[in-house]
């Protein structure tokens, strides 16, 4: 068993038709019987083709290997092999147009599914990736055959996981990524009855309603409601009348960002005079051009201006952000853009992404999805230290664990944004914020292969010592 | 009606909800279901058994089949058949 556990895919192991395993050479999804037929259904199908072509589905073929033993409940009657992601995001790490974006990717496929006698078993946001900004379902064993009688199975779980979190952000500005990530199940109608105002689009009747009639009814039997609706002449018509009025709602939410401290930071705080900016940028490309990496990370991204130099020579940049307005807005701009070379995420690397759900092992840390081969920390440590009062040795030996290349940015105690923050603090000490300090920091994990002083600013690129 | 149960809980309360938005056709669909829910309060129409997955009242010692479960999250009788769907 011990290859099972190396082997699958940890977030997959809900279907019992249908489970993803990675291998070195591949992502790969094992089908029961009953898989093989609902995907053959699907393979058959023009929307197959049709949103595979337009990066809608992820790309999927039917191929000829083995699967490790004891995956499904019984041997696999067939494996898929999908295309690799390049890096795997959660809900919690997205913006409010991700989310959005996603929803309704979903609402759409699963609409679209109907015209070809299919439809989907859940609605979760965890089926959807992004390849740089644009959405792409990565579930295909969600689909099954449709049944005329059948409610909208993932109707409550699209509630709880998409409509909440958006109405939540959409009608209160309140933040949707701690709700999401203290619950993978997301938010429930009762939380969402207690949470939202009254007058919002749809909070009547997919949050109040539904939140009274799951107090009321939370003893009645699914399967006896279920022969209830059918025997009253439920069908599919009204599953299709939903999902376009869901549609509908959901375009029509929007989240008015606000301005932040971080909306206009780049614009106001850049740190440097034309020349030096030219002089950073430059060094920044040059270290890209030479890694070329196949994933790098910009993190503190802000408007993303060196996650672009970065992504000239990168397969991807993760471009992260704490500030959720600030991603946000490189979100729709990447978005006009087409984009898929950079990935916005919203993750406080003071407190990021945690490993959670099932043995810890369901949703994982951003290291153990992919560990970058180059880092830019921009503008960055400083907050960090000064701020948010990680020592200045921590940060290095965090850095250093990432392994790889980084590109390092150190203001000097008389940079002005380094006086502004150390003027907030009660006695303005941090006497770890030193250049001494932080450049003998360095050198102990680190071989610096290049630093270059611009202003009151210091750019180093460097290596882990392996 | 299909006895197929998917392995995501639906939630019994939010498919009455869908029937409720669903707009005119879902109407009807809703008046008739309460109208026989009313009719078998007042003990004029009975539960329609279904074949071999719904135990009788007999079978339960007059307990209705739906006061078997629990609540929609952890509903005992749905969990077994996931291996079973269709």
């Amino acid at each position: 068993m011990a290859d099972l556990t190396a082997l699958a895919e940890p977030g997959s192991f809900r279907d019992r038709d249908s489970r993803v395993f990675v291998t070195p050479s591949g992502v790969y999804r094992a089908l029961s019987a009953r898989g093989l037929e609902d995907f053959e259904a699907l393979a058959a199908t023009g929307l197959f083709t049709r949103a595979t072509e337009d990066g809608k589905l992820v790309r999927t073929r039917l191929v000829d290997q083995p699967a490790p033993p004891g995956l499904l409940p019984e041997p696999p009657a067939g494996v898929l092999e999908h295309e690799r992601l390049p890096f795997i995001t959660y809900p919690y790490e997205w913006t409010f147009g991700m989310l959005r974006d996603a929803a309704l990717l979903h609402l759409e496929l699963i609409d679209a599914a109907m015209d070809e006698g299919l439809t989907m078993k859940d609605a979760s946001p965890y089926n959807v990736q992004f390849l740089g900004a644009r959405p792409v379902f990565a579930d295909l064993g969600s689909f099954e055959p449709l049944r005329r009688d059948e409610p909208w199975i993932g109707y409550r779980q699209f509630c709880t996981l998409f409509l909440y979190p958006l109405m939540l952000q959409a009608y209160r500005d309140v933040d949707f990524q701690p709700f999401l990530r203290g619950s993978l199940e997301g938010i429930t109608p009762p939380e969402a009855a207690a949470l939202l105002p009254r007058r919002g689009h749809g909070v009547l009747t997919h949050v109040r309603l539904h939140a009274r009639l799951e107090r009321r009814q939370g003893d009645e039997s699914v399967r006896e409601v279920r022969k209830e609706m059918s025997s009253a002449g439920f069908k599919s018509e009204i599953v299709r009348a939903n999902l376009r009025k869901m549609h509908k709602l959901v375009s029509g939410l929007d989240w008015r960002t606000p301005s932040t401290a971080w909306t206009d930071y780049g614009d106001n705080n850049r740190g440097y005079d034309a020349e030096d900016r030219d002089a950073k940028e430059a060094f920044v490309r040059a270290v890209a051009a030479r890694v070329a990496p196949r994933l790098a990370w910009d993190l503190g991204t802000n408007d993303g201006v060196f996650a672009r130099i970065a992504a000239e020579h990168a397969g991807l940049v993760v471009a992260s952000d704490f500030d959720h307005a600030t991603v946000e807005h490189l979100y729709r701009e990447l978005g006009r853009e087409g984009d898929r070379t950079i990935l916005p995420l919203v993750i406080d690397v003071c407190d990021p992404s945690p490993a959670r759900g099932w043995r810890n092992a369901e949703r994982q840390t951003l290291e153990e999805r992919g560990r970058p081969e180059l880092t830019l920390s921009l503008a960055l440590l400083h907050h960090l230290s000064i701020t948010r009062n990680v020592p200045v040795r921590e940060l290095v030996d965090w850095l250093a664990s990432l392994g790889g290349t980084h590109v390092v940015e150190f203001p000097l105690r008389e940079d002005p944004m380094v006086q502004r923050l150390l003027a907030a603090k009660r006695d303005e000490s941090h006497p770890d914020w030193d250049l001494a300090h932080f450049e003998a920091c360095l050198g102990e994990r680190f071989e610096v292969l290049r630093r270059e002083a611009l202003g009151t600013r210091v750019l180093f690129e460097a290596a882990v010592r392996d | 009606m299909t006895t197929i149960l998917a392995y995501l809980d639906p939630g019994s309360s939010s498919m009455i909800v869908q029937m409720l938005l669903g707009g005119v056709a879902a109407a009807g669909v809703a008046l008739k279901l309460y109208w026989r829910r009313f009719l078998k309060l007042l003990h004029i129409r009975k539960d329609d058994p279904e074949e071999g997955l719904y135990p009788t009242e007999a079978d339960t010692g007059g307990q209705s089949s739906s006061r078997v479960n629990g609540t929609p999250h952890a509903d005992a009788e749905q969990r077994p058949v996931e291996s079973g769907k269709r």
